[in-house]
């Protein structure tokens, strides 16, 4: 009850914001505008696809309050995003909404928000609490708000966290005049429900997490549906299919020296199959070479899965090798760059990600996505991409 | 698990003394609720199929299951009838066949007889095709009808091999049933019908011996197998198990009380598979034997710690209460990681082991439940006596003169060791995966003794397939028919098969007859037309209950090929389907693929079906435990260390196992996780108890180890033995998979204890002997430069007073050797004991040309008293605003990396990182993260080198040398004023002894007791750039705890 009380009057404190702004000295604003150009070299490869060169907007307002005694807050966050070619890149979403209150030893958060889970950088495999916004990009970074009731229990053999996941939501997916593609698009207004959930389910999770010297580990098991759905064609486009599933998982990393191993295995079963899937890497840091400053990173991953129903897993035999510079600068300037070699059918995925910051505000992000082959991502052939994006945060 | 040690403590103490205090009030309850729970045991019931082998999802059951709603029904009983003559032409054995195959018919749920004596015999009268038995009635056999009969079998392939031998020596009878599968007495009703018509022909005609197999039978061996288990075993084992217990504790009520847990563990265990409604297995029934095994453990273990103390003369009550202090977390932690062994069978392919997995973990965990609550009730109403010693030295006790046995031969033990595993496990590969089933029982069951016998006159291992042809009435097609034959020659020429039943023979025999039996057309009709005309003939002269519909479907699209193999293993049987499959690939129209069937197909795959099932299992398990004794030692190398005692003797045991047998079959599966549970229990009694040593006691290694072995180790050894006995009497099962399981348990069991007492010390020896020579070589650098420091100090003091004598006259003649480790210790201190603090603060970040840029954060430090343990501070950046929220989570150590991890808002990341480079620059700025933390007393080696001016106030000056081995300085040189003891300037130095960087400290302000500099800036030489701290309020003392800095709290301040 104490709980709800304090939402309520956290969004009461925060609506009578604009009445009497001294009283809020305890809330704060931000916000980033972001204008993003994308240029596809390749002509498209599938019918009803547009080039798809375009300028998007996107804009995100958060608002978040701290209590007096710091142990409460609340924290919100929208997304709009504007786009010229792909229908389904507009919309608007709630990407957070949490009211998080901190006891001693434990807490308890309600509402709407984004957890991560994992270890390694190729892909976050046991990562699963949220949706993706696969409109977004390979490496299912960018995520949809999720609501969950969350208790977080601290001890000194390591943290346990329970999860009450109310409610489900789809995946998005580029539209027909879409870049980045099956080779038919994913019916996103037609999801099939397998094993009894719906949008309104009743997900649970709990996970383990804890670390002995230098070893980080977390156990968790997931109980609901796989936010990764499984396709089958249907005429000319692909329905998603959503599985009810019970999910194990595992992820760990080992600190030695400047070198880092990391792994991450998941068991899933589902009413079609049982697999398991993992991602076992390294990453080895060089610190200050070249002018003293810059740490130069080199990253090699393998990545497995077992998965057989409903379209093969993209990563389901590749390494990934990669390289992260970090260059130590005001600007924080950061560049990533690596492949995902397919090792049955020789198919590269190349990706590089630059990131610095132009003013106090302002920050410059390009990135570029090769693919080439015609084993398993032959679909997405033509869909190589170039994409600058310009930053501002107030 | 140290930390909450006294946690845990406390709440074990409480807890029993509550046990105790409602002592009438636990025993009733923990004997009334299990023998509840155990009430269940009454509703199960032996399985009567050998079907529950394999689960739902097992793709070959589910072909089997559509095969058989195809055609018929697999169940079957088969008499094999023998002559001891030899010859089986006689008018006495062929008058047994007729009987047994008339009697036959009065097996319930019989539906079909095939033999000899009925077969449908069809020839040529008159242009007229005439169907008939071989033999119509017994009266008249005489040598004629004889003489014609061995001709018709001779030449008639669907009865030579299959109804009577090759040699002419035995005669066989196969009787088909239909079970309506209502309840379990169908099948004993059916097997003693079977049996009284066996009894009947053997004691009327005491010439012929009658043996009786086939799938029925099977199914029966299955439950008699597990009934004779029970009857036979449960006695032995509980005999071996009292003489154990009776030589260990040598106390009457010690033993009753440990029976009584463990009766009442196995009475759960049983009682949860009958609520459940599981059907035992020979599999699931040697759960009760494994309870009783492992259930002794826990009992042991704190009967044992408390009569030891009980003899250094500590009260019965006191002794109890702390043996279960002391053991609490040993026993939870190998209840669970047994409990994880078997619980990981549920990866395995076929039920029976789910059941296992589930009884196993409910008596299991019920032996933990009631060794914590139970045991110590019943103690406290029990007498125990024992002989105290006096406490004196003691003396050296037999595990002294062990471990010095071990340590001294550590080497030698540990290159032995792994030599010996290494040397085992290279012959792992050399293992055959082959079973075959009807040598899962012992030579005691006589479904196995007749089986042997049957075997060696007729094959009885079939493999079916349906050929399908292209569409309704197709089998009478001219291209199906020869590709039909062809097939089936292959077959004939393949190894082990003995007989194959196929229909292109009887549209061979067809076209004879139908051209009045002229052997020359003894080949497939030429037409379409013809065949079917044939096959509607013939079905129409068949009699009631010997129609085809066994043998085509009803549409006539398919047909049914019977290969029946000589007692083959699975191998063999896996061999031939790969080949067969292969010639039907290349040779067959694609229309006509099929796969086959049978239990023969399912029991061959079955093997290799778990082993790929439990992989999965088995390293889930590992994982588990492996973290499990990370967490539980509160080490990661202890931890690792831990698995080599433990995954060692799987392998050494299947190399054992390999030497001596050479196969494995269906139960190797389940070895490997079931063992791993159970062994690591010895490695965590000895290795917490070592732990305990260690950091508590602070024992050195070798004591450590002794330590260990004085306090577990004869408990271990006792647990041995019951564990290898327990699985010495499970390797008697009459059920082979039981058996092998016991056997190699068993040898696990065996080699972990020997590795446990042996390899595992002298591992740890050499291990952490190394780690400690290590440690006290760098003690004894740092001691040796704090000697040197001090020389020194004295000479430049003594200079200084040479060259500044007024300033010793004002000391007034107080001449003080200096020591720089006592100047920065009274810097440092003076300092200390705020608890926590919060700043915020404002970086400038200055390059060459002047250009500033700007940045926000804030710190939160949380001091931790120990000055050999570095403080935990968190910073938290307020701007640039697209790295608002970004946190840096550092747990500092004295000589090692920190423990850091960083937060990434906006994918809401929490990563751990390396900290090796404590000296890299923090976020672009001149610090690095070192600087800002703070400069701790320990970190460096400390030496005076002079006072001098610096700005209004007098400074000594200290030369400290990071002890950090991957620190980017050589030296530090700090000046500490002579007033307040603070920092007022420090100079960097790099790893060429170059000066780096000047930092400087101003603005001092006072806070209650503590001083902290509002200002700090460094100057870059190298690089010209320069990056000032401007520091607002600090804030003290605001109760934080090792909550608010913890690694799951991180990105929620």
């Amino acid at each position: 009850m104490a709980l709800f009380r304090g939402l309520g009057s956290a969004i009461f404190v925060c609506s009578s914001l604009f009445v009497n702004s001294a009283a809020c000295d305890q809330v704060s604003f931000s916000g980033e505008l972001g204008g993003w150009a994308r240029y596809y070299p390749d002509e498209p490869q599938w019918v009803g696809q547009e080039q798809g060169n375009d300028l998007e907007l996107t804009f995100a307002p958060g608002v978040s309050w701290v209590s007096e005694d710091g142990l409460s807050t609340v924290v919100a966050e929208m997304f709009f995003r504007g786009n010229s070619s792909d229908k389904n890149r507009n919309h608007v979403d709630l990407s957070e909404l949490l009211y998080t209150r901190k006891y001693s030893g434990f807490d308890i958060s309600l509402g709407v928000g984004k957890v991560f889970w994992g270890t390694t950088e190729s892909r976050h495999l046991v990562d699963v609490v949220n949706q993706t916004d696969a409109v977004e990009e390979l490496k299912h970074e960018q995520k949809l708000g999720q609501p969950m009731l969350n208790v977080n229990v601290y001890r000194d053999w390591g943290a346990l966290g329970f999860f009450y996941l109310p409610y489900f939501r789809e995946r998005t997916f580029p539209a027909i005049d879409g870049r980045q593609r099956y080779e038919k698009p994913v019916d996103t207004d037609n999801p099939v429900y397998r094993g009894g959930g719906g949008r309104e389910t009743q997900d649970f999770s709990i996970r383990y997490s804890h670390y002995v010297d230098d070893f980080d580990f977390a156990l968790y098991f997931f109980d609901g549906i796989n936010r990764a759905p499984a396709y089958v064609e249907s005429g000319d486009y692909l329905s998603p299919i959503y599985y009810q599933m019970s999910q194990v998982g595992f992820d760990g990393q080992y600190v030695y020296d400047a070198l880092l191993v990391k792994y991450e295995q998941i068991i899933q079963e589902n009413e079609v199959e049982r697999y398991a899937a993992s991602v076992a890497g390294l990453e080895y840091t060089f610190y200050s070479v070249w002018d003293k400053v810059w740490d130069v990173g080199l990253i090699a991953e393998y990545l497995y899965s077992g998965k057989e129903f409903g379209g093969r897993d993209l990563f389901d035999d590749d390494v990934f090798v990669g390289v992260r510079a970090a260059m130590n600068d005001v600007a924080d300037t950061t560049l990533l760059a690596g492949a995902y070699l397919d090792s049955n059918d020789g198919d590269v995925i190349f990706l590089a990600e630059f990131e610095s910051r132009v003013s106090s505000r302002t920050t410059l992000g390009v990135k570029v996505e090769l693919f080439s082959g015609r084993g398993s991502v032959a679909d997405l052939d033509h869909d190589d991409l170039i994409e600058v994006s310009y930053k501002i945060f107030f | 698990m140290v930390d909450s040690g006294t946690v845990m403590d406390r709440f074990v103490v409480a807890f029993t003394q509550g046990v105790i205090r409602f002592r009438y009030l636990v025993v009733l309850a923990m004997i009334v609720v299990p023998i509840l729970v155990g009430s269940g045991a009454g509703k199960l019931q032996f399985s009567s199929d050998y079907r529950v082998f394999f689960s739902g999802e097992n793709e070959d059951l589910e072909n089997f299951e559509k095969f058989q709603e195809v055609y018929t029904k697999n169940d079957n009983f088969l008499f094999v009838v023998v002559s001891s003559e030899g010859d089986i032409y006689t008018k006495e054995s062929l008058s047994a066949v007729k009987k047994i195959t008339d009697d036959a018919w009065q097996i319930p749920f019989a539906n079909r007889v095939d033999s000899l004596a009925n077969f449908q015999h069809s020839y040529s009268e008159d242009d007229d095709l005439v169907v008939e038995e071989l033999i119509g009635s017994a009266d008249d056999l005489n040598s004629d009808v004889i003489q014609r009969l061995r001709h018709v079998a001779d030449s008639e392939p669907l009865i030579k091999n299959s109804f009577i031998n090759a040699s002419g020596t035995a005669a066989a009878i196969n009787v088909t049933l239909q079970y309506p599968g209502d309840d379990l007495s169908e099948l004993p009703k059916a097997v003693a019908k079977a049996r009284e018509i066996k009894a009947d022909i053997e004691e009327k005609n005491p010439g012929l011996r009658v043996y009786l197999t086939g799938f029925s039978m099977l199914n029966n061996a299955f439950s008699e197998a597990g009934f004779m288990d029970t009857v036979n075993l449960m006695p032995v084992m509980f005999l071996v198990f009292l003489l154990a217990l009776i030589l260990t504790l040598r106390s009457f009520f010690a033993v009753l009380t440990t029976v009584v847990v463990v009766l009442l563990s196995m009475m759960v265990a049983m009682g949860v598979g009958g609520w459940s409604g599981v059907l035992l297995t020979p599999i699931s029934n040697s759960a009760p034997i494994i309870v009783l095994t492992l259930a002794v453990a826990d009992v042991v273990h704190i009967l044992f710690t408390m009569k030891k103390l009980m003899r250094r003369g500590v009260p019965k009550r006191e002794a109890l209460i702390d043996a279960m202090r002391i053991n609490f977390v040993a026993v939870s932690v190998t209840s669970l990681t047994t409990v994880i062994g078997f619980m990981s069978l549920h990866f395995a392919d076929s039920p029976p082991y789910w059941h296992l997995a589930n009884m196993a973990s409910a008596g299991i965990v019920t032996a933990w439940l009631l060794s914590l609550t139970l045991l110590p009730a019943l103690v406290s109403f029990f007498p125990v006596s024992v002989k105290t010693k006096s406490v004196g030295g003691g003396g050296r006790t037999i595990w002294d003169s062990f471990s010095f046995f071990v340590i001294r031969n550590a080497k030698a033990i540990v290159v032995v060791g792994l030599v010996c595993c290494v040397a085992l496990a290279s012959l792992i590969p050399t293992v055959k995966l082959e079973d075959s089933w009807s040598d899962y029982f012992s030579e005691n069951i006589e479904f196995r003794r007749d089986t042997d016998q049957a075997t060696k006159s007729f094959g009885l291992y079939p493999i079916e397939y349906s050929i399908p042809a292209i569409h309704s009435q197709g089998i009478s097609r001219v291209e199906y028919l020869d590709k039909l034959e062809e097939f089936t020659e292959f077959l004939r020429a393949q190894d082990n098969v003995a007989h194959v039943y196929s229909m292109s023979d009887v549209f061979k025999k067809l076209n004879k007859n139908m051209h009045g039996d002229d052997e020359s057309f003894y080949r497939l009709p030429d037409s379409h037309e013809e065949a079917a005309q044939y096959l509607l003939l013939y079905e129409l002269s068949l009699p009631y209950g010997q129609d085809l519909n066994d043998r085509v479907n009803i549409d006539k699209s398919a047909t049914r090929i019977t290969v029946t193999m000589n007692k083959v293993t699975t191998k063999q049987t896996i061999e031939f389907i790969d080949a067969t499959n292969l010639w039907m690939e290349s040779n067959l129209p694609g229309y006509m693929q099929a796969r086959p069937t049978s239990g023969q197909v399912m029991f061959s795959y079955i093997a290799e079906r778990n082993v790929k099932a439990m992989v999965s299992g088995t390293l889930l398990a590992f994982f588990l435990i492996a973290i499990i004794m990370m967490v539980v030692l509160g080490s990661f190398g202890m931890g690792l260390i831990s698995l080599i005692p433990n995954c060692l003797p799987v392998v050494a045991a299947f190399g054992v196992w390999t030497l001596i047998n050479g196969a494995v079959g269906f139960s190797v599966a389940a070895i490997a996780s079931i063992s791993l549970g159970i062994v690591v229990d010895d490695t965590v009694h000895l290795l917490v108890k070592y732990s305990k040593a260690r950091k508590e006691k602070g024992f050195s290694v070798e004591r450590a180890i002794a330590y260990a072995l004085n306090h577990v180790g004869s408990a271990i050894l006792i647990n041995t033995f019951v564990l290898v006995a327990g699985f010495a009497v499970m390797a008697n099962s009459n059920f082979k998979v039981s058996a092998d399981m016991g056997a190699l348990t068993l040898m696990t069991i065996a080699i972990a204890a020997i590795l446990d007492f042996l390899l595992l010390p002298a591992f740890i020896y050499l291990v952490c002997k190394r780690k400690e020579a290590k440690k006290v070589m760098r003690e004894n650098d740092s001691s040796a430069l704090a000697k040197a420091a001090t020389s020194v100090g004295l000479v430049v003091v003594m200079l200084g007073v040479l060259s500044f004598p007024e300033r010793v006259m004002a000391g007034s003649g107080d001449v003080v050797v200096k020591n720089g480790f006592d100047i920065f210790a009274r810097s440092d201190r003076s300092d200390r004991d705020f608890k926590d603090s919060r700043v915020e603060l404002k970086m400038s970040l200055e390059n060459s040309a002047g250009e500033v840029a700007e940045r926000t954060l804030q710190i939160t430090t949380l001091e931790v008293a120990d000055e050999g343990v570095g403080d935990k501070s968190l910073v938290v950046f307020g701007t640039p605003l697209d790295i608002q929220g970004t946190s840096l989570l550092s747990h500092a150590k004295i000589l090692d990396a920190d423990d850091q991890w960083v937060f990434l808002p906006s994918i809401k990341r929490v990563k751990r990182i390396s900290s090796k480079n404590k000296s890299g620059p923090f976020v672009g700025s001149e610090f690095a993260f070192e600087d800002i933390t703070g400069l701790e007393l320990n970190k460096y080696a400390h030496e005076y080198l002079l006072e001098e001016a610096c700005g209004e106030l007098f400074c000594d000056v200290v030369k400290s040398v990071p002890q950090y081995e991957y620190s980017g300085y050589s030296f530090l040189k700090i000046w500490i004023d002579q007033d307040e003891y603070q920092i007022r300037q420090v100079e960097y130095y790099d790893r060429r002894g170059d000066l780096l960087k000047t930092l400087t400290m101003a603005n001092y302000k006072k806070y209650g007791d503590v001083w902290r500099p509002q200002v700090m800036s460094m100057v870059n030489h190298l690089t010209n750039k320069g990056t000032t701290l401007a520091y607002g309020e600090y804030e003290f003392n605001m109760g934080l705890s090792d909550a608010d800095f913890s690694k799951g709290r991180l990105g929620r301040n």
